[in-house]
């Protein structure tokens, strides 16, 4: 499929997924919320510790920055697709999917951005006012490269975390349950994306290990962009690494699928 | 149909007699929910693990934040762990009795199972609340108890009956006041269609249990201790453990509970009578 035709189709199935999810938005408010809140008291509680007056890898404008900016990159950055995905091929769902002429990926693609258009104007308020609430120690960059830069690392980051679920979605083919294996990603997942603690806040023992591992790339370098900690060849390493993800999981998604959808017919479905 | 009328009146029944009544229906729920478990005995260890995984993950959260300071607002790390474990105790005590039944709550209303509920010559407030168990949390429970215990000897807490009757008592009044806002949350589902989302905004706010109040300041504390009382389920109960409790806070948690349950009990009834049942 051209790359112009493939644009287009996820333009329209977008568009119908932002018409049906105009629907939930009260229930997005609320999980907007969420979205606010949770990192709100994660700063409140750093704030807490910097008052101790120890030595701390982040200043008190970076705590702020981080956790201010990470309920909309969290959000922008998210995904859901897993469990629905596993659902379609188990239940056999998939298979009127099949016949039509783009590939099933689009869809989720289509979903995953209708949503978040719903979401943005919902939770960008909201960010507001927690910004305003800690204007004074909040510290944005002014260099429009760094702006530049996360909204490079933005998209990116959100197809390696959609990449990751659709890889693990699609063991469906061959395992009866992945939702065990779902919960461990969104539970370990978040923790080592930075959703809880700046990763730059863990043991440095860890460093390599942390920057090597997949999470990293889905939340916590947008945001390490934004606070201003990244070197020149750090950068550069980051973009590296975020790349080389998203083309490793794309290829092994275009993998499963070739023989997942050998094991599917094969199976009756 | 233009609402329930009030059921036709039955001989007076004394206190304590209903409230045996009730227990003895209480335990025929305890036993429906060990035959629903052996069901699914897979179900089961995937919930206990996901229990121990987020507990965890909270304990990994403490420990990455005391790498930086022994005391944070007065409060050593193995007080806070303390307080985890306090948390799990409280989030599986929830669990174990309360969750299951408000998020089924909505769907009742909405699919005409309520009409059933209504007809029993049972409390309906007691029956819709409790007559779910989720055994597998009383699992979580325990392990909560378990770093609440391991936690405390490392923090040097000299146990004693008071203190550990003083800490039960605050952490009734949590649980109390934490199922009357969630259950006065969902009696809102007589008249919206879609209230589940709001069991997120329940989530969201209890999650903030997991941190003493006293790391907060100002408007936030005092939102947590009084509008959202975590403070009551978490902090209190951990405080009258360490003896550092504020003991005049015990009468004012009572008060709220008693008023949280009398509270969520009239705007129950006020909702049934309004209930035009999802079939008529």
């Amino acid at each position: 499929m051209s790359a112009a035709r493939t644009l287009r189709v996820v333009w329209r199935l977008t568009a119908v997924n932002v018409m049906m999810t105009l629907e939930y938005r009260g229930a997005f408010l609320i999980y907007m919320f969420n979205t606010v809140a949770d990192p709100t008291i994660s700063l409140l509680v750093w704030l807490a510790v910097a008052d101790q007056g120890v030595a701390l890898p982040y200043d008190r404008a970076q705590f702020v920055t981080y956790y201010v900016m990470l309920s909309v990159t969290a959000m922008l950055t998210a995904t859901w697709l897993g469990s629905y995905l596993a659902e379609a091929i188990r239940l056999g769902k998939l298979s009127p999917f099949l016949l039509r002429p783009a590939p099933y990926i689009l869809g989720m693609v289509g979903n995953n951005l209708g949503e978040k258009i719903i979401k943005l104007p919902l939770l960008l308020p909201l960010v507001g006012l927690v910004a305003i609430f800690f204007r004074h120690d909040l510290r944005l960059p002014t260099d429009p490269r760094a702006w530049a830069l996360y909204l490079l690392s933005l998209p990116l980051a959100a197809t390696v975390a959609f990449l990751l679920d659709y890889v693990i979605g699609s063991l469906a083919f061959w395992v009866e349950d992945v939702n065990g294996l779902l919960r461990i990603r969104t539970l370990l997942g978040a923790f080592l994306a930075g959703q809880y603690v700046p990763l730059a806040l863990f043991p440095g023992e860890l460093s390599g290990l942390l920057a090597a591992q997949p999470f990293r790339y889905t939340l916590s370098f947008p945001l390490e962009i934004l606070t201003g900690q990244l070197s020149g060849t750090a950068l550069a390493a980051g973009f590296a690494w975020q790349a080389g993800y998203c083309i490793g999981l794309w290829a092994l998604y275009r993998l499963l699928w070739r023989f997942g959808l050998r094991a599917y017919s094969a199976a009756g479905a | 149909m233009a609402g329930w009328e009030s059921p036709a009146p039955q001989p007076r029944e004394s206190l304590a007699r209903q409230v045996v009544r009730h227990l003895r229906v209480w335990r025929q729920f305890v036993v429906m929910a060990f035959v629903r478990e052996a069901e699914y005995r897979v179900n089961f260890f995937v919930n206990v693990f996901d229990g121990v995984a987020q507990l965890a993950l909270a304990v990994a959260t403490f420990l990455l934040i005391y790498q930086y300071t022994d005391e944070i607002a007065g409060w050593s790390r193995a007080e806070a762990l303390m307080l985890v474990g306090i948390y799990r105790t409280v989030a599986g005590l929830i669990g174990l009795l309360i969750e299951a039944n408000m998020m089924a709550i909505p769907g009742y209303i909405r699919e005409g199972e309520m009409d059933f509920h209504l007809l029993r010559p049972v409390s309906s407030q007691f029956l819709v609340s409790l007559r779910r168990l989720r055994l597998d949390e009383a699992v979580n429970m325990a392990i909560g108890l378990g770093l609440a215990i391991y936690a405390g000897n490392q923090a040097g807490v000299r146990w004693s009956a008071l203190g550990v009757l003083e800490a039960a008592a605050f952490m009734l009044c949590g649980v109390v006041l934490l199922y009357a806002l969630w259950f006065a949350t969902v009696t809102l589902s007589f008249w919206l269609v879609q209230v589940d989302t709001l069991d997120q905004l329940f989530f969201g706010l209890f999650e903030t249990a997991r941190y003493p109040v006293t790391f907060f300041k100002g408007a936030v504390r005092a939102l947590l201790t009084f509008a959202v009382p975590v403070a009551f389920a978490t902090t209190f109960p951990t405080q009258a453990l360490l003896g550092q409790a504020d003991r005049r806070l015990l009468p004012v948690g009572l008060g709220l509970a008693a008023l949280g349950l009398l509270g969520t009990r009239a705007f129950w009834n006020h909702a049934v009578r309004h209930y035009g049942s999802a079939s008529s």
